[in-house]
C-alpha cells in the first residue's frame, strides 16, 4: 500500500462534442428523455427513426452558435426584418419519426404566424424559416433529415471548413451559394464573419460585424442591381 | 443553386475518443427509466452518481484494452485454478447510495461461492463483484470509482494509456493504491499494465499464445513458490 489519496490516471478531457446514441427506443423513449431532460439546454437531442441522438456541444462549438446568433441578429435588426428567434427548440412531430433542436432556428417569413404564442405545435404551426446547425466533430446528417421531414425551408450547415446553406425544393436540400432568407447574402461571407480572427475582444467583432451591417449590407439591400 | 445533394453534411471526421454525455437532475426513476429504455443493449454504458447519469459509447482502443484485460483476467484463474464467475458489464446499483455502474469487466473472486447459480444479482443482500476493472481512455472514472466505493467493492483497475492503477478498499472506506492486486498477490500493476499494452508484431492471437505461456511458465511456478513460502495464502 503506497499514498492514501486515491490517485485515477488522469487523462485529457475531449474537447470535441460528444455524442452518445440510444438505439430502437421509440417515440416514448425519446418522449420520456426530453421529460428526463427537463428545461436544460443540454444535451441536445435528435430523434430519428427510433434512435435518440444525445449531444453535449464543445466550445468551439458553441462559439461558433453564439457567432452566428448575432450576425442573424444584427443583420434583421438593421435591415428591419421582421424575426422572431427560436433558439434551440425542440421540433418535433411523431408522424415523421423525428425530432430536433437547431443550434439557432427562426421565424422570419412565417414571423406573423407564429407571433405571441406560447407553444409551438408543428401539425398546426410552421416550421421555423431557417436553422442553424454547427458541424464541429460529428455530421448533423441525422438532424438534417429531420428538418428536410419537417419542411424546414433553409439550412445552414456551419462547419470547420466552410458553411452550406441548404434550401428545400420540392421535399429535398439541394446546395446554394446564397440564403434564401437573406438573399444578398453568400455562404462564403457568413462563413468569413464566423471564422474572422478574434483580434480583440468579442465587442471588437460586434462593432465590425455593426459597421459592415450598415456601411456595406445596407447599401447593398438599397441598390440590389449594383450590390450583387 | 449547384447540383442536388445526396450527402450534404461536410465530411468530418468522427472522434476516435470515447464518447460521454451527461445528464443533470435526474432521479433514481429517471435512471431506473433510462435503463430500461436501453433494454438489453449494451451501450450506452451508463454511470449513475447523486442525481447525474453519465452515458458512454466506448472508443474501439477502449474496448480493445478491455477485451485484453478480460482475456489476461481468465487466462490467470484458468491458470493457476482460482475459482472466477465473470459479472462482465453487469449493472450494479443500490438505491440508498444513491449510485450505479458498469465496469468494462467485474469479476466474483473470493465471493464467487455466494453468487454461484444466481440469476440475479441484488447488492442489498449479494455481495458486490471482487474486482472491477475500469478502461480510461479519453475521460476519466472518478464517478464509477465512487460509486464502486459506495458499494465495497474491494478491489478496482483503472487501466490507462501510461498506467494501470489498483484502488484497494481501506478499513476507514477509502481506495488506497497499491502496487500489488488483493485478488491476484502475486501480480504487480507494473506487470499487468506491460501486458495489455504490449505492442503485438502478428495478431492478438499471438498475443493471448504469449500470454497463455507466460502463465504456465513464469506465473504458476512463481504462485508455487509464494504457497509454499506462505501456505495459508
Amino acid at each position: 500500500m503506497s499514498t492514501v489519496a486515491a490517485p485515477p490516471p488522469r487523462t485529457a478531457e475531449s474537447d470535441g462534442d460528444q455524442c452518445v446514441v440510444l438505439r430502437d427506443i421509440g417515440w416514448e423513449g425519446y418522449s420520456a428523455v426530453l421529460k428526463l431532460r427537463g428545461d436544460r439546454p443540454v444535451p441536445r437531442m435528435v430523434y430519428l427513426d427510433g434512435s435518440v441522438l444525445l449531444m453535449s456541444p464543445s466550445y468551439p462549438h458553441e462559439h461558433s452558435k453564439e457567432r452566428l446568433g448575432r450576425f442573424v441578429t444584427e443583420v434583421v435588426r438593421w435591415l428591419k426584418i421582421p424575426c422572431n428567434p427560436s433558439g434551440s427548440t425542440t421540433f418535433r412531430r411523431r408522424a415523421r419519426r423525428g425530432g430536433a433542436e437547431g443550434d439557432m432556428s427562426y421565424y422570419l417569413a412565417h414571423e406573423a404566424l407564429i407571433r405571441g404564442k406560447k407553444r409551438i405545435d408543428l401539425r398546426v404551426d410552421p416550421p421555423p424559416d431557417l436553422v442553424i446547425e454547427v458541424v464541429e466533430t460529428h455530421p448533423a446528417d441525422a438532424a438534417i433529415e429531420v428538418f428536410r421531414r419537417l419542411r424546414v425551408p433553409e439550412v445552414w450547415i456551419c462547419g470547420r471548413d466552410e458553411l452550406t446553406i441548404l434550401i428545400l425544393q420540392g421535399g429535398r436540400f439541394v446546395r446554394s451559394d446564397r440564403s434564401a432568407a437573406f438573399p444578398f447574402l453568400t455562404a462564403d461571407e457568413i462563413f468569413a464573419w464566423v471564422r474572422r480572427p478574434e483580434t480583440g475582444s468579442e465587442n471588437q467583432w460586434l462593432d465590425d460585424l455593426y459597421h459592415w451591417v450598415l456601411e456595406v449590407l445596407i447599401p447593398r439591400v438599397r441598390q440590389p442591381e449594383g450590390g450583387a | 443553386m449547384s447540383q442536388i445533394a445526396e450527402r450534404v453534411a461536410p465530411p468530418i471526421t468522427e472522434s476516435d475518443g470515447d464518447q460521454c454525455v451527461v445528464l443533470r437532475g435526474i432521479g433514481w426513476e429517471g435512471y431506473r427509466g433510462i435503463l430500461k429504455l436501453r433494454g438489453e443493449r449494451n451501450v450506452p454504458r451508463m454511470v449513475y452518481l447523486d442525481g447525474s447519469l453519465i452515458l458512454m459509447s466506448p472508443s474501439f482502443p477502449h474496448e480493445h484494452f478491455k477485451k485484453r484485460l478480460g482475456i489476461f483476467v481468465e487466462e490467470i484463474v484458468v491458470g493457476l485454478e482460482i475459482p472466477c464467475t465473470p459479472s462482465g458489464s453487469t449493472t450494479l446499483r443500490r438505491r440508498a447510495k444513491r449510485g450505479g455502474v458498469e465496469g468494462d469487466e467485474t469479476y466474483y473472486l473470493a465471493n464467487e461461492a455466494k453468487i454461484r447459480g444466481k440469476k440475479r444479482i441484488n447488492l442489498r443482500i449479494d455481495p458486490p463483484p471482487d474486482l472491477a476493472i475500469e478502461v480510461v481512455w479519453t475521460h476519466d472514472a472518478e464517478a464509477a470509482i465512487e460509486v464502486y466505493r459506495r458499494i465495497r467493492v474491494p478491489e478496482v483497475w483503472i487501466c490507462g494509456p501510461n498506467e494501470l492503477t489498483i484502488l484497494q478498499l481501506n478499513a476507514s472506506g477509502r481506495y488506497v493504491s497499491a502496487e500489488r492486486s488483493l485478488a491476484f498477490p502475486i501480480l504487480t500493476a507494473a506487470e499487468i499494465h506491460s501486458w495489455i499494452i504490449r505492442e503485438q508484431e502478428n495478431t492478438d492471437t499471438d498475443w493471448i499464445k504469449a500470454l497463455r505461456r507466460w502463465v504456465l511458465e513464469v506465473l504458476v511456478p512463481r504462485h508455487r513458490e509464494l504457497s509454499k513460502e506462505n501456505p495459508q495464502s
